[in-house]
């Protein structure tokens, strides 16, 4: 996989850059196989976890017009990015293995590579990158639902909105969105170097594609929450400003 | 490729009349969408011979297979097994009469998850109070019928395509059944492991009778096997007879069928 | 190739093929036919235990970390960093342990059943068994169904101890502005059994479904190793909004206007 890695990225950089049209169809098509679950679980989550949970913790102190602020925290820096990156490793991920994986086992990557067409260059890297943009992209889509999911949340509860955006534009820092932004980009490398890793080597047999499909989520998983953790942990030391509540 | 005339100009339907049928079909049709894979089938198989279902790819023969056993139910008319209608069987009704059967896959269809024994013991376990000792006497004596005799603790996936075949004879054989359905028996075997199974096929018949169906597109194991042909083409039976009639038949589509030549009603498509 | 909205009609067909089928398989469990292959579930429980129990586990225990830093930050903000146990105990048991199990489950085991069902599908696998007089259905998806029931809600309460065990690590051991002892009196006091049991019915009710998802995908899977792939992805769409879903109907249902805590007024 680290093989992988490498080679993507050298080829990505390398001249000539033959990957424009895939680039362009792959991003439109995880756009729109994306732009509809995430809309549902991003509204659903930021409704859930941290809206109700948060407000039912704030009410007790009596401090309901923090909820704003506490979006910025758990929003932007945790639930915004870790959720898109569940949804697009779930599926944007798992149709990029599908799809690789079908062209293995048809022998379309051999006849490729017969016909002196490096599949990396071609397949894994258009991928690559469009789905990092599309990740990216998409933090903020999710962002913006998750924050409207707080919103109903304020409402239910029936507080004013206006301390709620007070206290989320005193907490909202530049750091903190882009952090977002980058920590979903990184996701979205991940999860396209896994899954079309376990695309292109998905072996023959009824069983072999859709077992490539369930390693790679789980791979997926895994290296996004372990990613999470560490990113995380990165951005607090080196910018302890954003710690604190204001 | 001339396919000017009527679609089933070659379709005389011609057939022989069969004494006590094993397996009838009557005007049976049946469409996946838009696509009608049987339109009409008329068919009577014998009681104890083999027969074979021929048949250019594509035209309906593992569908067939399916309405047999109660897979699949037919849009319009009727199949019969024993006499009794299949399609309007209560579900309890269904599962015995399938005991009657013993279906070969394309691929064997072993279960991936048991070695070659397990899998041969399966039925016995699921449908008899046999104890261990039992079961184990008349697996072992299946698997020496088929040549498997030392592979019984390996796994499917470790075995060849035609021992996988064989195997899947085995389970098929086990529950001693009246009917037996092969479909592609000779599927993705070499000429000579495809002479062994026919081989294997019709000893394993001269032992212990019933109705033996075998679906294929191969004119060489249905010279060497067949006691009894049906020829389907667009989901209709073009002849049916016993093999030395047909053989000798002079409708155009049989005639280039059962000979493998290019020139004839049967084009690319 | 993928289609994962059509038009609303072939949804709404879809989903109604889907509730059938799901409705029959939980008919056989509840009409004990499923007993008759107890074997089965037992080997199929078995399985459940040994493949999935460690990434269950290992994503909640990284979960729980993240819930533990963030509410120590979160507290200290309002003033309050003895209380960051209140926010671990109920970001941990009330939201993220149920969220996190129902996306292993989905990843983890929903997709391993769509692989392994599909693939027994199109290599005619089923088809046998119906012909050897064995209902498939009640044979392959009621003993899943029913070795998920079994085996899972111990699963579920060992990863609720995970993510507690995790929570506390990062809280006490690594922020450390709590003593051991004071985190622990906050953890326990905000949280009582009923919290524990509506947490185990969210988690259940994702893996009924993810199981039952799984197996439709698996069980209708048509079109060779490739199409055994495309259901894969497909039920992992499904599986993805419906956890998300059902995690916000239980966190509205079971804690929406009463968030149970033991601190007047």
């Amino acid at each position: 996989m680290m093989i992988l890695t490498g080679k993507t990225l050298v080829s990505a950089l390398r001249p000539p850059y033959p990957y424009g049209g895939e680039f362009v169809s792959q991003f439109l098509f995880a756009l729109k196989l994306c732009w509809f679950p995430l809309l549902i679980s991003t509204v659903a989550f930021g409704y859930g976890a941290p809206g109700l949970q948060a407000a039912n913790f704030l009410v007790l102190f009596g401090a309901l017009d923090r909820l704003g602020g506490f979006f910025v925290l758990a929003s932007i820096r945790e639930f915004a990015p870790f959720v898109t990156a569940i949804v697009l490793a779930g599926v944007a991920g798992t149709a990029i293995t599908a799809d690789l994986g079908a062209r293995k086992i048809r022998e379309e990557l051999d006849a490729l590579q017969v016909l002196g067409v490096d599949p990396v260059k071609n397949l894994v890297v258009p991928r690559f990158l469009a789905l990092m943009l599309v990740t990216g992209l998409f933090d903020v889509y999710a962002l913006l639902f998750g924050i409207f999911g707080g919103i109903v949340a304020t409402l239910v509860n029936g507080a004013p909105l206006g301390p709620f955006w007070a206290t989320f534009f005193t907490n909202a820092s530049t750091v903190d969105l882009w952090g977002s932004v980058v920590k979903c980009t990184l996701f979205g490398a991940i999860i396209a170097i896994v899954c079309c890793y376990k695309g292109m080597t998905a072996s023959g047999g009824a069983e072999g594609v859709g077992r490539a499909v369930n390693q790679a989520v789980v791979v997926a998983f895994l290296g996004i929450f372990a990613f999470n953790y560490v990113f995380t942990q990165t951005l607090l030391a080196t910018h302890p400003e954003i710690q604190v509540i204001r | 490729m001339e396919q000017t005339t009527s679609e089933f100009e070659w379709h005389t339907g011609r057939k022989t009349p069969v004494e006590n049928p094993a397996i009838e079909f009557v005007g049976v049709k049946k469409s996946f969408g838009r696509n009608e894979v049987l339109s009409g089938l008329d068919l009577a198989l014998p009681e104890d011979r083999i027969s074979m279902i021929l048949g250019p790819s594509g035209t309906g023969k593992s569908v067939c297979i399916k309405h047999m056993v109660g897979l699949l139910y037919p849009d319009d008319g009727d199949v019969l097994v024993h006499g009794e209608s299949v399609p309007s069987m209560p579900d309890d009704d269904l599962f015995e009469m399938r005991k009657k059967f013993g279906v070969l896959f394309q691929d064997g269809a072993l279960f991936g998850s048991m070695d070659l024994y397990d899998n041969v013991a399966f039925p016995l376990r699921q449908h008899t109070d046999k104890g261990e000792e039992e079961i184990a006497d008349i697996v072992n004596r299946r698997l020496k019928e088929v040549g498997l005799t030392e592979s019984g603790d390996r796994m499917p996936n470790e075995l060849s395509g035609g021992m996988r075949k064989r195997a899947g004879f085995a389970r098929a054989l086990v529950l001693d059944p009246d009917i037996v359905l092969f479909d592609e028996p000779d599927s993705g075997l070499d000429p000579v492991r495809t002479a062994l199974l026919c081989e294997l096929i019709q000893e394993i018949h001269a032992e212990n009778g019933g109705a033996y169906v075998v679906i294929t597109h191969d004119i060489n194991s249905a010279r060497r096997v067949a006691e009894y042909i049906a020829v389907l083409w667009r989901g209709k039976i073009v002849e049916s007879g016993p093999a030395t009639e047909l053989f000798e038949s002079d409708n155009a589509f049989v005639k280039q069928f059962l000979s493998g030549e290019s020139h004839g009603p049967l084009g690319m498509e | 190739m993928e289609t994962s909205i059509g038009g609303p009609r072939q949804w709404l067909e879809a989903t109604g093929a889907m509730l059938r089928f799901c409705f029959r398989v939980m008919g056989e469990v509840y009409g004990l036919k499923v007993f008759r292959y107890f074997g089965e579930a037992l080997r199929q429980a078995g399985i459940l235990i040994l493949s999935s129990t460690l990434v269950i586990w290992s994503l909640i225990f990284i979960i729980g970390l993240q819930c533990g830093i963030e509410g120590a930050y979160f507290n200290r903000s309002v003033g309050s960093p003895a209380y960051a146990g209140v926010f671990a105990a109920w970001c941990d048991l009330r939201e993220l342990v149920p969220y996190s199990f129902g996306y292993m489950m989905a990843a983890k085991v929903g997709t391993g059943i769509v692989a392994e069902l599909g693939s027994m599908r199109i290599s005619d696998e089923i088809d046998a068994l119906e012909v050897m007089g064995v209902p498939s259905m009640t044979f392959l998806c009621s003993t899943k169904l029913l070795a998920a029931w079994m085996v899972l809600p111990f699963i579920y309460l060992s990863g609720v101890g995970a993510g507690f065990l995790a929570s506390y690590l990062a809280v006490v051991q690594q922020i450390g502005e709590v003593s051991s002892g004071g985190y622990q009196l906050i953890f326990w006091a905000f949280q009582n059994p009923p919290d524990l049991l509506y947490s185990v019915i969210k988690g259940m009710t994702m893996a009924t479904v993810i199981v039952l998802v799984g197996c439709y995908y698996g069980y209708n899977a048509s079109g060779g190793p490739v199409g055994v792939g495309t259901a894969t992805a497909k039920s992992m769409v499904v599986n993805i909004v419906l956890v998300h879903i059902i995690g916000m109907l239980g966190t509205q249902l079971f804690w929406g206007a009463n968030p149970r805590a033991p601190i007047g007024g």
